[in-house]
């Protein structure tokens, strides 16, 4: 099997990497530093399997995983965790297969030898399971089969037509799947619902200004587009631009 | 993930809400037998008290009325337990103090009914000549004054020895937690983890390293109440820092400013080490570059002052906050407990030079001598 190493912790993958080699039989393709450095080193080495840390910085684990079942052929996981009760837990309920730090060599052995794919519904599951039940750092784009990340904070709106919903950052605009609903729910601090089709990153807002028909549209500090506010989210959006 | 944190976070604000308690949480299970036996003995109990007062001289006259009064006592005991039983499905919802209130006053016409019921008793008996005898009046009363100050008694011994059953249980929460707060198993594991990868790379550092890990447990696990010279927590420091270094490698960049360490004065231990830990995990850990963390500690006058300070990565998790906190007040917990309000620490968030710093700033009086604990 061709493998990725991702682990914060270069002692981590070292061992890793040394108890791979003694068991034989697969090629190390290379290592990654935290889940989104995972993603892009997915897409340019095509591992079958990722042994992957959960806590990183950067991107963690989970998430890391859960962009990457947008592949069309996704990696197996396998995840490698020093301790974190939650994220067990779930992990027994899926049956996605986990090894505990220290690593022993006849449990990655064994579960080498059954790496499997997880699915996004039991990533979805070990996620909400997780204490603090994170919203992701990145919004995933894919494009002929590869996926591009998109920072959050890059993000200055998300808007809504009849199938899609595009992510609007400086540099352009994508699509995407996910729900303007969903979204709204997973970023509520950041993200605010200006229109049924909607929502604006609190950060990028530069100011209100009204229109000749009693309007209000919202302008952005970066880019010249401008969005219109509907009569029933005024109040709330003028009560956050004047806090 | 914090997560040994989070509940047992929790866990302490369960305890805390003994305030809304429920008469449920308080009330001695009456279906229990040792309990009802309990009871029937408080009422042998008071029986025995009222004969004693009542007869300076041994007769047999004493004994009889003894078994009387004994009898009465148990009748009432077991009308009481009865008639708890038949109001227990009412009062298990009640808040405390009024199911308090009305127990006492459900006890009280309990009392009174069962009283007249046996003057009724006797007389369909032909025990006594008519319904109403002449110290019928000051025998219910009487029996209404003595009952009502053993309920009140009663009453009152029940909430405290619920109260008491309260401390012991969020005493022993706040143990446990105050350990895995001092033990963050995160730590433990992937330091382990990673002296296993250095045996056969680096023997000779791996035995450091698991001779500095086992310094650090030792530690950890010694009775919080200990004094220490201030040399042994920098040393202390120093060894829980060589093994994050071999964790975090470069990303853990450490700036020592050691300047007039009065090294014989004396901190309670594990003082420092917790607050280290927090700048490691919340701000080197999570970020990909990470960061410098600021040691400095200095003697000035009667004074030790200790200043720390780490960034704070952008992106925080809610749960890190109460890792913080949970740590912090552990600490705050064992500079009043030595110090008695003489030392001071603040810890808070402040902008620096690249964003945001997390700072934790601790004056402590410098003392020498074991004089208290």
């Amino acid at each position: 099997m061709r493998i990725l190493l991702v682990d914060d912790e270069k002692l981590a993958r070292v061992r890793l990497r040394e108890l791979v080699n003694q068991i034989g039989g697969h090629i190390i393709v290379g290592e990654a530093e935290n889940g989104s450095d995972a993603i892009e080193k997915t897409m340019n080495l095509k591992p079958n399997l990722l042994l992957m840390d959960i806590r990183m910085p950067v991107m963690d684990g989970l998430e890391a995983a859960m962009h990457l079942m947008s592949l069309e052929m996704p990696p197996a996981v396998i995840f490698t965790t020093a301790y974190d009760q939650h994220a067990l837990e779930a992990f027994e309920v899926n049956a996605v297969d986990y090894l505990l730090k220290p690593i022993r060599k006849e449990r990655l052995a064994a579960a080498l030898s059954k790496a499997r794919r997880v699915t996004r519904r039991q990533l979805l599951e070990i996620h909400r399971n997780q204490d603090d039940s994170a919203s992701r750092t990145h919004i995933s784009i894919q494009l002929r089969g590869s996926i591009s990340l998109v920072p959050i904070e890059e993000i200055i709106y998300f808007m809504a037509d009849s199938k899609y919903v595009t992510v609007r950052t400086e540099d352009g605009s994508h699509l995407i799947e996910d729900s303007l609903v969903s979204l709204e729910k997973e970023f509520d601090e950041r993200f605010l619902r200006i229109h049924r089709n909607a929502l604006v990153s609190v950060r990028s807002i530069e100011g209100l200004e009204k229109q000749p028909n009693g309007r209000w549209m919202v302008q952005f500090k970066k880019i010249d587009d401008k969005l219109e506010v509907s009569r029933r989210h005024t109040s709330t959006v003028r009560r956050w631009i004047r806090r | 993930m914090g997560s040994p944190d989070r509940s047992t976070v929790r866990a302490i604000k369960r305890s805390d809400g003994a305030q809304s308690d429920t008469l449920e949480d308080y009330m001695p299970n009456l279906g229990r037998s040792d309990v009802t036996i309990q009871i029937l003995l408080l009422a042998e109990g008071v029986a025995i008290v009222v004969e004693l007062s009542r007869y300076s001289e041994w007769s047999s006259q004493v004994w009889n009325e003894f078994v009387a009064i004994s009898s009465f006592c148990q009748v009432l005991a077991l009308a009481g337990i009865f008639s708890m039983k038949l109001l227990a499905s009412v009062l298990r919802k009640l808040p405390a103090r009024t199911g308090s209130v009305v127990i006492f006053c459900a006890l009280l016409v309990m009392t009174y009914l069962v009283t007249e019921g046996l003057f009724l008793f006797f007389y369909s008996m032909h025990w006594i000549p008519v319904v109403q005898p002449s110290w019928q009046h000051s025998f219910v009363l009487k029996t209404m004054t003595i009952s009502s100050l053993i309920y009140l008694i009663a009453l009152r011994y029940i909430v405290l020895a619920h109260r008491v059953r309260m401390e012991m249980k969020s005493k022993q929460t706040f143990e446990l937690q105050a350990l895995q707060s001092r033990i963050r198993p995160h730590f433990i594991f992937n330091s382990m983890n990673g002296i296993a990868s250095l045996i056969t790379i680096d023997p000779t550092l791996a035995e450091k390293a698991l001779e500095d890990l086992a310094d650090v447990f030792r530690t950890m696990l010694a009775d919080a109440r200990t004094l220490v010279p201030l040399a042994s927590e920098i040393q202390l420091l120093r060894q829980y820092l060589d093994i994050e270094t071999l964790r975090l490698g470069d990303r853990l960049r450490l700036e020592w400013q050691l300047t007039e360490v009065p090294e014989e004065a004396l901190i309670p231990s594990l003082t420092l080490q917790p607050l280290l830990e927090n700048a490691v995990y919340h701000g080197i850990e999570p970020s990909q570059e990470g960061g410098i963390v600021r040691i400095s500690i200095c003697g000035e006058g009667q004074n030790l002052l200790i200043h720390i300070s780490n960034p704070l990565p952008s992106r925080q998790h809610n749960s890190a906050h109460q890792g913080h906190k949970i740590a912090l007040r552990n600490v705050r917990l064992r500079l009043q407990r030595h110090f008695h309000g003489q030392a001071t620490m603040q810890a808070g968030e402040e902008s620096g030079e690249e964003g945001g710093e997390y700072h934790v700033r601790l004056r402590l009086p410098l003392t020498y001598e074991v004089d208290r604990v």
